[in-house]
Order: structure tokens, then sequence, then C-alpha cells
């Protein structure tokens, strides 16, 4: 057990190589034709070429990926987010074919992976679920009857959606009746599959979630919740641990809830459940994505740990010893995202080369950037550049390490939404925790561009 | 040195080495008949056909129209040439597309005609020049090939001389195959062999034994029917002892094969092959 | 915080297991060196500049048929080696060491996309393709499976030529390999060709040049006498793409040339516009099983 194959690009791949380095871990990355010169492939032991920049040709490519960990003897292979990381099939290839796959059992990621059946599941054991419909709704007629018993607004969710793709807010009848069609039709384009799920559209809802870590011996911990509800289009942009003004005791339960279910599903290794959090109390199960989130580092801050390190040793068969009582967390981190995008034209994608990056530093402020200056953000993946997490005694220590911090980075060649962020920062609606998954669409947004002129 | 077709002699790897470059060496004497000789002796009322109404004439390939005793025939005839004047003109025994198309045209009409054709092989391969290539040898050898698999009337080849590869077997599918005793027939030349497997191509002989292709080696594979004795001195001017040899054998190949019903003939002529397994 | 009771403890022997290099290939066309089983894994085809890599006959299969469809037969068929070639029965057991190929090519039935076919794939990587009595018999068995159960025939081929350890028989494979397609025609049955890089020899002039559809991929080397020989005998520098495909099909010598991502659609096309050719109530003659046994008892 000694050489990890690392199944994806950018920042999380050279986060992943940097945990492996220093557990004294061989590491071998693979990477699509366009991301030769990337920095995962300079920093890891082996690098090799697996396809075409289409992802489904590279990185999405099982048989390419496998033989990658054939020819150079890696012994796991540890998928990052997205591509391939919630593919049942790819962990089911990677044990035929011998390799440690770094995450949950292929079951488990079949279970959770399809939203709707999950979310049958925890109905079946009497976990919170948001109000909406009990599987998938196969017509318009039902969808339109569900629709009417729980009330509008509500949501379209692809089954086989993630990562906050496949979702469409309809606000009455008439609307609803226009999206349905469209929506499964998305998802059959993007995911495969066209089935969809309705649930009730909460507003002023916050996304809560609680990172679980369970080892293969049935010891399952949390670390703790995030908020997240800092989102645009159902992308998160800013990410705090833990989850500030909500009352201890809901978020108790909150993670009390999110352990239960995790032992409930047998899971292994890192996961994370994510909770609505109604303005009245209430919370309900979204969804449980098995594997790393992008936004772990705030929780590696406040915890003092590394989830990558913690994620190879449960696959590798150690056992957790350390009792929920004893972990403890200190402080508050923000996390920015800072991507290449220009918020003033609408957030339009900014792919460029990557001319000179500034970046700050100091006792509490991280960097977590898949690129160096001279790199190219291409356009075909995603746009994120790095990642700034600040941590301080309390929130606003943090709030003001991560304005400062913000301040000092300057990345030339691209645009990127630093100054956005540090506007969010500043914001009192944000400073007080009045903030809920649509406000940066329709309070901030509006706000800053108003700011702007 | 002489043999009766039906002869098995135990030999040393010396020996066998040493007839099998004898006879190749045979097989390529400058002064051994050729195509035009044979003809000459075999057939009478020659009247040779020219072109493949395509291209032009390739005088690498001889196609005539004959009688071989009372019987009308088609012959077609590899020729290498005994001057330089002629072996330049018929480029050295190799054919290009145009004589295998022109080959072809010689067998259809003979399968309109009934006439039983006769083949005479004799080429070190058949050409391999640029022009050669371009205008389709590969395609022309094949289809020349699948004619000959489907003619309905009888087909004799006889390997005069050198029977190089797939420019010789072009015209050796045929319901009898004779070889003369000092010919050969070989899927690539022994030097071509020896550079191929010592990277040395001075090593022939050795090559040339390896590869079997003797007429000896070829009828104890089942491969030839016939094999012709060449006396002591046969060369273009002392070979009537064996071109009677072959009158006989043609005459009694002639009676016979002439008398099968087109599509019996064609089907015995694909399970001759077919048989061939080898394995 | 160490969350766990073990430590993570890698021994230095163990980390040096990168030392030993695994199989790579060089592409003809941008030179990169590659890792030999992923550049199959993405369909032999060069991720960085698109160029084409010989393909292993397994995976070639794999791309074409439907999915599980593919039966294979005479696996197992052995050279008797013929001449007794000094060096050859040796030579039989390195190649089929290297992988699981048996022999030069590799025969079955399948279906593409719902059209039943025979098919014939050759594969250059056993033996550079050559054609001996083993290659040139499972084209004849084949053939002959097709022409009995009326199945269209396709054959894939790569070769450099026959097989001279198997002298003058291979050299017949030509002659009866002809035949049984001659056959195989007779019944308004179709064969396409698709000619692989590299396909000459004694394969161009038989064969491969005999189907009623000759398909080609790109920058295949096509040709009957190798480029070397023809160099020496003209003594000139060749002419630009000179035996490519693209030079054949300005020449007349080919039907199209197709891309390898293209190769499944084109060939079910054609198959369905075949499909009403030969009679759909004519059933197979005998079951696969009497067909086969009789097919041995002729040679036994």
């Amino acid at each position: 057990m000694n050489t990890v194959l690392v199944a994806n690009r950018g920042e999380i791949a050279v986060r992943i190589i940097r945990t492996c380095r220093k557990l004294g871990l061989k590491t071998v990355a693979v990477f699509s034709e366009n991301d030769e010169h990337g920095m995962p492939a300079r920093l890891a032991d082996v690098s090799v070429c697996i396809g075409p920049r289409q992802a489904e040709k590279s990185y999405l490519n099982i048989d390419s990926i496998l033989a990658a960990a054939k020819a150079f003897k890696a012994d796991m292979v540890h998928p990052g987010v997205g591509f391939l990381s919630e593919n049942d099939a790819f962990a089911e290839a990677c044990a035929e074919a011998g390799l440690r796959f770094i995450g949950p059992d292929p079951e488990t990621m079949r279970l959770l992976g399809d939203k709707q059946t999950a979310r049958k599941t925890m109905i079946e054991n009497g976990f919170p679920v948001v109000p909406g419909s009990e599987g998938t709704v196969g017509s318009l007629k039902d969808a339109l009857a569900i629709a009417r018993e729980i009330g509008f607004p509500v949501m379209i969710k692809a089954a086989k959606g993630g990562g906050g793709k496949g979702i469409r807010v309809v606000g009455d009848a008439a609307a609803l009746e226009k999206e349905f069609a469209l929506v499964r039709r998305e998802a059959e384009l993007a995911f495969g599959d066209g089935s969809v799920y309705l649930e009730a559209y909460l507003p002023e809802a916050r996304h809560i979630e609680v990172q679980i870590l369970a080892d293969m011996h049935g010891n399952a911990i949390h670390l703790g919740t995030r908020e997240c509800s800092l989102q645009r289009k159902n992308q998160k942009l800013l990410e705090e641990a833990p989850a500030a003004n909500v009352d201890p005791a809901i978020l108790d339960a909150i993670q009390q809830t999110a352990v239960d279910i995790a032992r409930c599903v047998g899971y292994k290794n890192a996961g994370t459940i994510e909770f609505l959090l109604a303005p009245d109390g209430r919370f309900f199960f979204m969804e449980m994505n098995a594997r790393i989130q992008v936004e772990h580092p705030v929780t590696e801050s406040i915890y003092g740990l590394d989830l990558v390190k913690a994620q190879i040793q449960v696959a590798m068969g150690h056992h957790m010893a350390v009792p929920q009582e004893q972990i403890v967390a200190h402080g508050h981190a923000i996390e920015c995202r800072i991507n290449a995008e220009d918020p003033a034209e609408n957030f339009r994608p900014s792919p460029g080369v990557i001319k000179s990056m500034t970046l700050p530093g100091g006792s509490g402020v991280r960097i977590d950037a898949g690129y160096a200056a001279g790199d190219e953000i291409s356009p075909f993946y995603d746009s994120m550049v790095l990642k700034l997490i600040c941590t301080g005694d309390d929130r606003d220590e943090a709030i003001r390490l991560c304005s400062g911090a913000l301040s000092e980075l300057s990345i030339e060649g691209i645009s990127h939404n630093a100054a956005f962020a540090r506007a969010m920062l500043a914001d009192p609606d944000f400073q007080s925790g009045r903030v809920h998954t649509r406000w940066i669409e329709q309070v901030f947004i509006p706000r800053y561009l108003r700011g702007q002129q | 040195m002489t043999m009766s077709s039906n002869e098995t002699v135990n030999q040393t790897p010396d020996e066998t080495r040493e007839q099998a470059w004898i006879r190749v060496m045979n097989a390529r004497k400058e002064n051994r008949p050729q195509a035009r000789d044979y003809i000459a002796k075999l057939f009478h009322g020659v009247f040779e056909v020219k072109g493949d109404r395509c291209m032009g004439d390739d005088e690498a390939i001889v196609t005539a129209i004959a009688w071989f005793e009372n019987c009308p025939v088609t012959v077609i005839g590899q020729q290498k040439g005994h001057t330089l004047e002629e072996r330049m003109r018929c480029n050295f025994g190799m054919p290009n597309p145009e004589g295998y198309r022109k080959s072809m045209r010689a067998l259809r009409q003979a399968e309109k005609f009934h006439r039983p054709v006769i083949c005479l092989v004799d080429t070190p391969g058949a050409f391999c020049g640029v022009e050669a290539e371009n205008k389709g040898q590969g395609l022309i050898i094949a289809e020349h090939l699948r004619t000959m698999a489907t003619l309905k009337t009888p087909v004799i080849s006889i390997i005069i001389g050198e029977g190089g590869s797939g420019g010789a077997l072009a015209l050796s599918l045929a319901d009898r195959l004779i070889m003369m005793e000092n010919s050969y027939f070989s899927v690539i030349s022994p030097e071509g062999a020896a550079s191929i497997l010592f990277k040395d191509s001075s090593m022939a002989q050795e090559a040339a034994k390896n590869l079997k292709l003797t007429a000896t080696d070829l009828k104890s594979f089942g491969v030839v029917d016939n094999v012709i004795r060449e006396p002591e001195g046969f060369s273009r001017f002392n070979m009537d002892d064996s071109v009677e040899d072959i009158r006989r054998v043609i005459r009694a190949a002639l009676r016979r094969l002439t008398r099968i019903p087109p599509d019996r003939l064609v089907e015995n002529r694909h399970q001759k092959f077919l048989n061939m397994r080898g394995l | 915080m160490n969350l766990f009771n073990e430590k993570v403890t890698v021994t230095s022997e163990e980390a040096d297991i990168l030392g030993e290099k695994p199989e790579m290939l060089r592409c003809g066309g941008c030179k990169r060196e590659m890792v030999a089983d992923i550049v199959h894994a993405a369909d032999s085809i060069c991720p960085y500049c698109g160029a084409l890599f010989r393909q292993p006959a397994y995976r070639r299969i794999e791309t074409i048929v439907d999915s599980g469809s593919f039966i294979e037969i005479e696996r197992d068929a052995e050279s008797r080696d013929p001449l007794s070639f000094p060096g050859y029965k040796t030579k039989i057991e390195s190649e089929r060491s290297k992988s699981n190929l048996q022999e030069g090519v590799v025969v079955g039935k399948a279906t593409i996309k719902g059209l039943r076919t025979a098919i014939a794939v050759m594969d250059s990587y056993f033996m550079m393709g050559s054609m001996g009595t083993v290659v040139g018999e499972k084209i004849v068995l084949i053939t002959e499976f097709a022409t009995l159960n009326r199945l269209p025939l396709i054959i894939f081929c790569a070769s450099g030529g026959a097989r001279m350890q198997e002298g003058v028989l291979s050299l017949l494979q030509m002659s009866r390999t002809t035949i049984a397609l001659a056959r195989h025609s007779e019944q308004r049955l179709l064969h396409i060709n698709v000619l692989t890089h590299p396909t000459t020899g004694g394969v161009t002039a038989s064969f491969a040049m005999q189907g009623d559809i000759t398909l080609a991929e790109p920058g295949a080397l096509i040709g009957f006498a190798g480029p070397r020989v023809i160099q020496q005998t003209v003594g000139d520098k060749l002419p630009e793409g000179f035996q490519t495909a693209e030079y054949l099909y300005e020449r007349g010598l080919i039907d199209r040339i197709v891309e390898r991502r293209d190769m499944r659609d084109t060939l079910a096309a054609l198959l369905a516009l075949h499909a009403g050719s030969a009679a759909d109530d004519v059933r197979p003659k005998t079951s696969f099983k009497e067909w086969y046994d009789d097919v041995f008892k002729r040679n036994s």
C-alpha cells in the first residue's frame, strides 16, 4: 500500500498529492492532453496522459485510468471531487482490478448517488426530509398533484444529478407545466437519466452540512457543521465552519442526525450530509455526498486535522481511536473560492494564462491552489483557480482576516471574483448571518452591481 | 542429377541444403527453356493475343490461342528473356498490373469458348515499382486469383523455372499443378529469407534449405501433382525429352478434365485447395 | 490531530516499485512516448495528436460489435510447423506469451446494432500479422461458416505478408481464402474489408482486395510490395504519401476512408443496406455443431 493514483485534476489533485507526499506515499497523476503541463503532473512522482481533453475520453475514462494504475502499479485510487468520485461502476472496477478505492462501497454510492433513492431510504428510516414526492415523478399530472399537496414553490430535481446541477425552481402550476419536460430532457443529456423528483422549495433556507468520517470497522464520527448558503446558480462561492448564528441545540440535533444517517447506510470513509435549515428551526435531509468536498479545508482548519490523510487511513483499514467527545473544534474558518470569472459581466468565465500571482500568507491563512504563474486556466474544465481559507479565534476575526487576505491577493492575466468576495464579507447581511441559499442571487448581486456604478 | 518423381531418397542435411540450392540455381540458369520455348515446342498454330484493353501490353506475360494436338487451348506464360534486349522488354519476367490484366482477359476468353488454359509460370516475382503499386498490383493479383478460382474451364499450370511468390501464385490456382524437376516455388526468395533470418543475404543457401521450395518438397506437401524429369544437360537447346513428358501429362490431364461438367470441375478445384489444410 | 490508532508507514523498498517501466509505444504522428495499455484503453488513438495506433484484435472487436455478442471460434488452432522451420515453434510460443492472442487472426460471429455478421480481425502484433496456415485456415473456416449460415463477412486486414516459416503453404492460403470467398460471394453474400495499418504482401494480393466494399483507416499503409523493397528497386525517393490509404483512395483502389470512431456506424449502415439481399427465408442448413464436426471429418 504505497502508491496512490490521483484520478482528478486541478486544485484537488494537487491537494491529494501533497498529503500523499507528507505520508511518504508515491503518487501517479493522470492528465488529459490539455493538462500536460499542469501542477498535478509536475508534482506527482509519475504522470501519464490518459486521453484527449474531453472529460469522457480522459478523466471519465475508466479503462484508461485503470490501465494507468496497472502500468504504474498503483495500489490505491483517490477519485477527488466530481468526475468519477461518485461513480459506483468506477469503484467496482477498481475493486475488480485489485485497487483500493479511497471512498465508500459501491453499494453505498449507488444508494446515495440516486438522489431520490436516498430520499426514500431516509423517509423509510424516519429521518426528516424536505417535503416532496415519494419517489420519482413519472408524469406532469403526478407532478402537478404532488406540487399542489406540498405547496408552491417547488424544486424539480434530477434523480441522478449532483453538484448543484439539474435543479429548477418553479413558482406555480403554469411554470411547472413549462419546465417539467425541459428538466427531464436536460437530466437525460447531462446524467444519462431523465428521472426527476419534486421537493418543496423552502424560501430563505440555509444550507448546513455535516462532515462525516467513518472507518471500516463501524466507528463513525462527525466533524462539525459547515454553512454553505452562499451560492450562485447552486454553485458554492463561500463556506464557513462551523455554521454560525444557529441555535446550539439545533446544531447538535443536526450533527447527531448526520451520524445516525451515516451509521444507518453503513457509510465508510469521508462524506458530507447536506441539510436545509428553515427559518423556523426545522431541518431536513437534502442529500449525502459520498466523497470529500471542495470546502473540506474549513473543517480541517477548526479541528486541526488532514481529512485526505484520514481518508487514506480509512482505506488502509486503520481504526479510529478518538471518541466523539474528545473531538473539539477551535475558532472559525472561512473559505473563498476564487474563480476565473468576471462578476461584472454576469460571471462570464475568463479563461487564460496566469501571468503572475501575489498570494497572501501569515497565521491562519491557507491557500489551496491548482495553478501557478504561467499555467493556463482552460475553458474546458471548471474555472476555480484557488481556495483561500482564513481561520480566526472567532467569526469576526476570521472575516477581517479573510478580507485583508483578499486585498493582498492579486492575479494577473484573468478576471476573478476576489473583489466580489470581499464585498460579500463586508455586507451587513453576511456579517449578521441573515443569509440563505438565494441571498447572493436575490439580494447581494443587485446590491453589488449598484455599488459598482 | 535426375530423379523420378516417385522416388524419395534419404539425405543428410548437407545434401538437402546443397540440393535445394542447386535446384534454385538451375531454375535461374540462363539457357533454361522459357515460356516461348515451351510454346514453340508444345503447341502449333499459335496466335498471340496482346494488350490488356486498358493500359497497355506487358511483355512479361505472353498470351496466345493455340492448338495442343487437336484441342484449341489458351496459353499464358511468363517470359524472362534470353537476350539482354528481350530481358529489358520483358522486365526480366516480372509482370506489372497490365500483364495480369492481360492474363485475365485471356482467362475469360478461354472460359467463354470452353478452351482449356495452360499456364507456364516462371517469374522472380511481380514487379515492385511505384507505378505498379499505384496501378494496384495487389488488387490485380487478388482479382486474377478470383478469376482462376471460378473459371469454368480446365486449368493446368506448369512451373517451368522460378515460382517467385505471389507473382507466380497468381497463375497457379489450377486443376493440375506441374513442376519441372529443377524449378522452385517459394513464398520469398532465398536471398530475401536470408536477409531476414540471418541479416546476411549470402546465407541464401541455408535459407533455401529451410524454405522447402523444391519440386520434391512440394510433392511431399501434396501441393504439386506431377514433377517432370529434366535429363542431364537440359537446356533450351536440349529439351525434347522433357517436352515429351509434359505433352503426355497434359494430354492425360486434358482428357480427364474436359470430360467433367464445368460446375463439377470448379467444385473439384475448390475442394483440392480447401483440403490442403497443412494443420 | 491524529484520529487513528495506526500510523501510515511505507518501507523504503516498497516505495521503490516505480522503477520498472511499463510497456511503452511511440506515436508515429507526434513522436511522444506513452503507456501502451492506456493508449489501447483509449481506442488505440494517440490522446495528444489523434494519430492511430495499430489496434489489438480483441479490443477492436469490443469497440465494433454489440457488447457481449461476440462468439469466437477456432481460438486454439495451432500450426503444425509443416516445414520444421528452425526456431519457428519457439517464436510462436513467445508470441503467445506476450498477450492473450493465440495467432494472427481472431474469428467468430457477432451482431452489430443487432445485425448478425461473421467477423475476422487480424492482429499485426502477432508475428507482424503474417499469414501462415493457421491464419489462412481460420479465414477459410469463418468464410465457410458465413456461407453456410448466410451471414455477411467483415474482415479487418492487417498483415506484413505471407509467413515465411511455413513456405509455400503460406502462399497457398492466398488461393484457399480466394476460393472460400468466391463461394461466399456466389451466394450473393456481402464481404466487407477494412484495411488497417499495415496491410501488405500476400494478404493485399488476395482476400483484402476481393471485398464487395473496401474501407480503410486513415493513414494506413496498404500495398503489395514493402516500401523498402520498392525503394531499392526504383532507387528514387518514393512519392509523398505513397501507399497510404489516402493515396490509394485517390487512385480508385478504395471505396471509403473511415475514422475509427465512425467505423461501427459505417459497418452497421452497410450491413443494414445489404440485409435484404440474401433471401431471408433461407434458414441455416445445419446446426453449428454439425457443420463444425463435418469440417473436421474432412481433415481426418
